[in-house]
């Protein structure tokens, strides 16, 4: 074989080139982080990095969907305790009413209790969370429950009617799972989950409960007021059924964070695997690489080797 | 006497020759860093001798010819390599910008954009106030953000294509200058060669058909004078001894891209013929491919995720109802795949307010039903649609249009990878074939001023041979 002094020269520079190239990419290696810095370094890796980042912020979503569901929820709940006061308070009055020795004139006293009572109930009924109606389903800017009208001492209470929804609004916080974030009021309230404009069996009206009371009350009507007392334990059933469905929501809402939490952490972990370049790898690959190409060089450096002519005088 | 002349003869001669030997020698160590020269060698030959009965005296040394010393079998391979590696390369280069132009690794792009869309459709699901007049502008901003990520790639996929063009533009101008060269070199080495090897003329047509192989697709051989014969794969010839045969261009108003694409012609005699199907070796068919087949298919690659986001949204959208009780597209209904990347944009109903955005079943203000359905399509699978699909069904696989976009990324990111591979192996074989060339061509400094020392000796002792017949024909003189 013969060896020219062009092809010497060639081949150290190719040699220095390809140095380079391995050495500019353990450098972008070390200084980006990542394994992956262009489709072309791993196509299969970098599809699924894609798809991991999606899934983190597909979770991220979820999490804030599950935050907000939850401060409606805690909305809910802090209402469904606010109505339940409303009518052990009521029932206690029953109570008392019904106790022979009551006067009339005490019972109408404590008809104004009711109709107070009333009024709270109502309130809490048409609780608003960031300005919409909790319990008036989709129809949230429509209020839910209206009063026919003021109490007047000589009529009988006003009746109360539902202008929302029965639906309920279901917010996505995993993978095909919703959970409600408002309650059908119509049942809440009127003991109507069928809507056929009457309580269900066993359920009550509350605010018809309240009505009647506060009717047999200034009616003077001890019987009538007595009537009341088992229909009043079957709303406060009724309100911690709805009050356990609301806690069943919640605890489902702390299990999907928790879950989401988790998954958030492994999916990071899972990229990082699939994108980030191993840091000591990485840097004894550069020191590695960096040292080819300083021998390279030196071996380029040796090539003004000597020939024959230092050889002749 | 006449003998003695007759040594005066062979030693003159052999000192010319020596002579031109040196002069061949210095040829070589003047052009050692020219890479396109071959070493020239002197061959030599005894000289006719005088024949008689005792014995025929030798004739000297005579110059048969000066010859380079060469492998054609090595150039041959080279211009085979240089045409694979001119398109190789123009490949690999173009498909490391069309990966950069996908690139999501340093910097958000189109899957991000992807995701950030289902996530308002699902802050839309999720909304508290009623009406949830904030995500819907948010939703319309997520996905505007999508369609400038797929308008600039496509317009970036675009000016690719125009500038791949625009240097084809280029080659073809370069391509006829270098067959008009060795047009003309086949000229003067056929003339010169009726007397003697043109070596350097040779050197130089080698080099220049090194570099038209590296441009175009070219076959090669010589013919009988000496004249070099081009020709294209599919026939035509580029150069034919001394004539050249130049490519042109075609125009080609029908092109998908842009009608200011041609198409490359051959020109013969008045006469043009198409080659483009038959161009794929050489930097003209590596960006040929680049501008009709490699940036098309990613540029259709980006419409499939346009068309198929656009529909498998659209289907859901109608579905529901906006506030103001429109029912409608949520992106412009587009009608085929092509050009779906160029084209998707929000619907004029959606433009025009965010409240024909279908968030419910009902006009209900807190009514999300068609929201949850939307934000479910992120992880929903459908039948892709591919090119040419619409208006019949979908021929595709099964995926969601994420996962789609990632395919995609993922798909240039291979086809850049084997490109790369492909160009960094012939890159290898690239420099095993010019060191063969060197070995045989290169010139050797060494070598050369070893000659130069037998050559100055034979020559000294030639003017010895002449001085002792100076001193013999004296002694001659003297006697007379």
């Amino acid at each position: 074989m013969r060896v020219t002094n062009l092809m010497l020269t060639r081949n150290a520079l190719a040699d220095i080139d390809r140095q380079r190239v391995r050495l500019s990419t353990a450098q972008q290696q070390a200084s980006s982080g990542m394994r992956i810095n262009r489709p072309s370094d791993d196509p299969s890796g970098v599809s699924a990095a894609l798809l991991l980042r999606s899934a983190i912020d597909a979770t991220e979503q979820f999490e804030r969907n599950a935050s907000r569901a939850e401060s409606r929820v805690q909305a809910i709940e802090s209402a469904l305790g606010g109505a339940t006061s409303v009518i052990v308070q009521a029932r206690s009055i029953a109570t008392q009413a019904s106790n022979d020795t009551y006067d009339a004139r005490s019972r109408a006293n404590l008809a104004n209790d009711v109709e107070g009572l009333f009024g709270q109930l109502l309130f809490e009924a048409n609780t608003r969370s960031s300005s919409s109606y909790l319990f008036a389903g989709y129809a949230s800017t429509t209020t839910p429950f209206v009063a026919s009208g003021p109490f007047v001492d000589a009529l009988p209470a006003p009746t109360v009617s539902f202008a929302g929804d029965s639906n309920e609004i279901e917010v996505p916080v995993l993978d095909g799972v919703t959970v409600p974030t408002t309650l059908d009021g119509r049942r809440v309230f009127m003991g109507d989950g069928d809507g056929n404009g009457s309580p269900d069996a066993g359920r009550e009206d509350l605010f018809a409960l309240l009505g009647d009371l506060r009717n047999a009350l200034r009616a003077d009507d001890a019987s009538g007021i007595r009537a009341t007392l088992s229909r009043f334990d079957d709303a406060i059933d009724q309100l911690s059924e709805e009050r356990s469905r609301v806690g069943a929501v919640g605890s489902r809402l702390v299990r999907a964070q928790d879950q989401l939490a988790d998954r958030s952490v492994q999916l990071s972990l899972r990229l990082s695997d699939t994108q980030d370049a191993d840091a000591a790898e990485v840097f004894s690959d550069l020191v590695n690489q960096e040292n080819a190409l300083r021998a390279s060089l030196d071996a380029a450096g040796r090539l003004v080797q000597p020939s024959l002519l230092d050889f002749l005088s | 006497m006449a003998g003695l002349f007759g040594v005066l003869d062979v030693a003159s001669r052999g000192a010319l020759v020596t002579q031109n030997g040196i002069r061949t020698t210095s040829h070589n160590i003047a052009n050692a860093n020219n890479p396109d020269y071959s070493r020239q060698r002197q061959v030599l030959a005894a000289g006719i001798p005088v024949t008689q009965q005792n014995g025929s005296l030798g004739g000297g040394v005579v110059q048969r010819s000066i010859e380079r010393v060469h492998e054609r079998f090595t150039q041959a391979q080279i211009l085979d390599h240089n045409n694979a590696m001119g398109s190789t390369e123009a490949q690999a280069n173009a498909m490391r910008i069309v990966e950069e132009i996908v690139n999501e690794q340093r910097g958000e792009g189109l899957t991000v954009s992807l995701s950030r869309l289902y996530d308002g459709f699902s802050d839309l699901a999720a909304a508290q106030a009623p009406g949830a007049a904030v995500e819907r502008q948010a939703l319309v901003g997520a996905a505007s953000g999508v369609i400038d990520t797929l308008h600039s790639a496509d317009a970036q996929l675009r000016a690719l294509q125009k500038s791949t063009h625009e240097s084809i533009d280029g080659l073809l101008t370069e391509i006829n200058a270098l067959t008009g060269e060795i047009a003309a070199l086949n000229q003067q080495i056929v003339k010169q060669e009726v007397i003697a090897p043109a070596n350097d003329l040779r050197d130089q047509r080698d080099a220049l058909m090194r570099s038209l192989a590296e441009k175009v697709d070219v076959n090669a051989f010589e013919d009988a004078r000496g004249a070099q014969i081009a020709y294209l794969p599919s026939g035509q010839p580029l150069v034919e001894g001394v004539s050249a045969h130049s490519l042109v261009a075609i125009p080609d108003p029908t092109n998908p891209f842009d009608s200011s694409f041609y198409r490359i012609g051959h020109s013969s005699g008045g006469s043009i013929q198409d080659v483009t199907a038959g161009l794929t070796g050489g930097q003209l068919g590596g960006q040929l491919a680049v501008r009709d087949a490699l940036v098309p298919a990613a540029i259709r690659s980006l419409d499939t995720v346009a068309y198929n986001l656009t529909t498998s949204v659209n289907a859901v959208h109608q579905g529901g109802v906006g506030l103001n009780g429109v029912v409608g597209d949520f992106f412009a209904a587009l009608p085929a795949v092509e050009n779906a990347a160029r084209d998707i944009a929000l619907d004029a109903n959606i433009l025009a307010s965010t409240d024909a955005i279908a968030a419910g079943t009902t006009t209900n203000p807190a009514d999300n039903r068609n929201a949850v359905a939307l934000a479910a399509l992120r992880d929903q699978p459908g039948t892709i649609f591919l090119p040419g699909d619409p208006p019949g069904p979908a021929t595709g696989p099964t995926r969601s249009v994420i996962s789609h976009a990632a395919n995609v990324v993922a798909g240039i990111g291979q086809q850049s990878r084997v490109l790369q591979q492909e160009s960094a192996q012939q890159g290898r074989v690239g420099e095993v074939l010019q060191n063969r060339r060197d070995e045989v061509s290169g010139v050797s400094i060494d070598e050369e001023v070893a000659n130069l020392i037998t050559l100055q000796a034979t020559f000294q002792a030639n003017a010895r041979v002449m001085d002792a017949v100076n001193r013999l024909l004296q002694d001659v003189i003297q006697i007379v």
